[in-house]
């Protein structure tokens, strides 16, 4: 066991020597942590919003009003007749049009059900679902605002299908702004601590192989376990450092809550750290270069990281793909980080995640000696 | 050089991979403290009998006694009792010398204290004090070798092998490299050196040829050019290697 500080000393004195390295160590994740906090969000706001307004009536301009007062909308043009609207949405002038018919305050004054149409630029489906939904509810709470003023009454027999009488409010736990950053932060952290001690670690293995140091050393009595664990070993405590700079960063400049205790949070991103390592062993093994290893190392990161749950939920894929993620120690890091950040959850809560990721680890680690015993034979 | 000692014991020692043969049942010994010379072309299977002898490959068939330590039952304890010395560079470029002597000190499992007198005694021996504290990799070629020479040796081992450990070295350096080889082999280390140059090969005790997985030839480089009625060992490898063409 003595042997292997000596290789951890070796590996930190190479690493720390290399010019490229502290860069891409240090200051490249933090400026991705600084910048993808800002632009990594979900909120739609701004949305151009056209007017086809074929009532001019006081109700009408009402309406359009309190969609443009609600500060998701803007006002970005106005079409008299159906082949104007879809013009704009065809020149992308527009995100979503509105289409009021010309006896809509008539209908609305004489209680019949009057209709309101939305049309929707849908290339970005998300982006269209928010701006319907937002719309609607506009035009919802509008129905509902004139009727407790009493200025339209219902039609017959339309009470439930108009206007829904509960009044839902809702209070966010854990995010009781829902900010975004407070949610991304935390997950853009994780991803960014396993993406570099991956990719590292996998390339650092194979970096041995590539420069032929790898055949002086199978010559000594050194065991090939000691020899990867002294590889791999320096990238954990690289990667709970940089986990460390980017609490600190988070606290200070976007004051993410940290509720959870931080022990549970290291023990975690230790083990979901050396799951990381073990598969980057398992990756150096289909690799004879560094950049053959990058490659990849970059295929299983794609993957990885949009199937972690950090940019879309993981209940809302396919069950399938849910399946997969049992797989993805990112996923399992990006959960676990949230979790304890943002609800300060315990031990006890977390605790399935500890064996998932003690399982994910002693998995990977185990195919990888398998697989790096086999090559050296 | 004592030959009642055997420190190599290779009988019929064979190598396939799939229908190639790449060593066929090839049978020597080399002796406590000789200089062997274990030449042959590219591919005539000399690097594979090496990997086999140091312990990285097993062999198909026959049997090997390195150190004492036979090659199928225990490669581990032949690692500890060998020195290896590639024709690839094999220290690490972004270490200084001192930092390479500790690593691979440290690898033999020596004590920090042996290390460090290590240390002095060979940047005193080998001059390099000066240069103790640059990277390995600013070195000249020839220092570098020196050095990675000296650290196959660092752990005392019995045996050491050399795979081409000239190759690109300029004469002079070539010479003072060999006077440490044979200063290394009048202490009893036996010497088990691969080489292209058939200067160097006058230097061994022993020449073996291999061709096509076969020990061609086994002698002194004396006896060698007397059997082949050759003036240089260059004429008695070519002899060998390419009989059709001469």
């Amino acid at each position: 066991m003595r042997t292997i500080l000596f290789f951890i000393y070796k590996e930190l004195l190479q690493i720390f020597r290399n010019k490229a390295m502290l860069p891409l160590l240090f200051v490249l994740p933090l400026v991705q942590l600084l910048i993808l906090s800002h632009v990594a969000t979900n909120e739609v706001r701004e949305l151009k919003l056209a007017v086809q307004d074929s009532d001019h009536s006081l109700l009408s301009k009402m309406l359009v009003d309190k969609l443009l007062a609600s500060g998701y909308f803007l006002l970005s043009g106005l079409s008299a007749n159906e082949a104007q609207s879809n013009v704009l949405l065809d020149r992308d002038e527009a995100d979503l049009v509105i289409v009021i018919p010309p006896n809509f305050s008539e209908n609305l004054w004489q209680g019949r059900t009057a209709q309101v149409q939305l049309l929707a630029n849908a290339i970005n489906s998300m982006k269209a679902g928010v701006a319907v939904s937002y719309a609607a509810a506009i035009v919802g709470d509008f129905q509902r605002q004139l009727l407790e003023e009493g200025k339209v009454i219902l039609p017959q027999g339309a009470e439930v299908a108009c206007v829904s009488r509960s009044d839902v409010r809702y209070q966010h736990w854990f995010n009781a702004g829902l900010d975004y950053k407070t949610f991304m932060v935390p997950g853009i952290l994780a991803v960014l601590v396993s993406m570099l001690t991956l990719l590292l670690g996998a390339m650092n293995v194979v970096r041995e192989r590539e420069i032929g140091t790898q055949e002086q050393i199978a010559v000594t009595p050194v065991r090939s376990y000691i020899f990867v664990s002294g590889k791999l070993l320096p990238f954990l405590f690289i990667g709970l450092t940089e986990l460390t700079i980017g609490l600190g960063i988070a606290k200070l400049i976007f004051h993410t809550p940290t509720e959870g205790s931080l022990s549970v949070l290291y023990l975690f991103a230790a083990l979901t750290i050396m799951a990381l390592l073990g598969l980057g062993l398992l990756i150096s093994n289909l690799a004879d270069t560094q950049q053959q290893a990058m490659f990849v190392a970059w295929f299983f990161m794609i993957i990885f990281v949009l199937m972690s749950g950090l940019f879309t939920p993981i209940e809302s894929m396919p069950l399938w793909a849910q399946r997969l993620t049992w797989f993805n120690p990112i996923a399992q890091l990006v959960a676990i980080v949230r979790l304890n950040m943002l609800k300060g959850a315990s031990l006890v809560e977390v605790w399935p995640y500890l064996y998932h990721v003690l399982a994910l680890g002693l998995g990977y680690g185990m195919l990888a000696v398998f697989f790096f015993r086999k090559r050296n034979v | 050089m004592n030959h009642n000692t055997a420190t190599i014991a290779v009988r019929e020692l064979t190598r396939k991979f799939g229908p190639f043969t790449a060593v066929d049942h090839i049978s020597f010994d080399v002796y406590a403290g000789e200089v062997f010379g274990f030449l042959g072309a590219n591919g005539a299977g000399k690097t594979t009998a090496i990997r086999i002898l140091t312990g990285l490959l097993m062999p198909t068939s026959g049997q090997a006694q390195v150190a004492g330590f036979d090659v199928w039952r225990q490669p581990e304890q032949i690692k500890r009792h060998i020195g290896y010395m590639s024709q690839k560079f094999s220290l690490y470029q972004d270490l200084t010398p001192l930092e390479n002597i500790r690593f691979f000190g440290g690898v033999y499992g020596l004590s920090l204290r042996t290390i460090r007198q290590k240390s002095e005694m060979l940047m005193e021996r080998l001059g390099m004090q000066a240069v103790a504290h640059r990277l390995v990799g600013t070195l000249p070629l020839g220092w570098r070798q020196k050095l990675a020479f000296s650290l196959a040796l660092l752990h005392e081992p019995r045996i050491v092998f050399l795979d081409e450990p000239t190759s690109g070295v300029d004469p002079l350096t070539r010479r003072t490299f060999w006077e440490m080889i044979r200063t290394e082999a009048a202490k009893g280390t036996t010497i088990f050196v691969t080489t292209h140059y058939m200067d160097e090969a006058e230097y061994c005790d022993r020449v073996s040829i291999m061709v096509r997985g076969h020990i061609a030839a086994l002698d002194t480089p004396q006896a060698l050019k007397v059997q082949f009625g050759a003036e240089h060992m260059e004429a008695v490898f070519l002899k060998l290697t390419r009989p059709s063409e001469l």
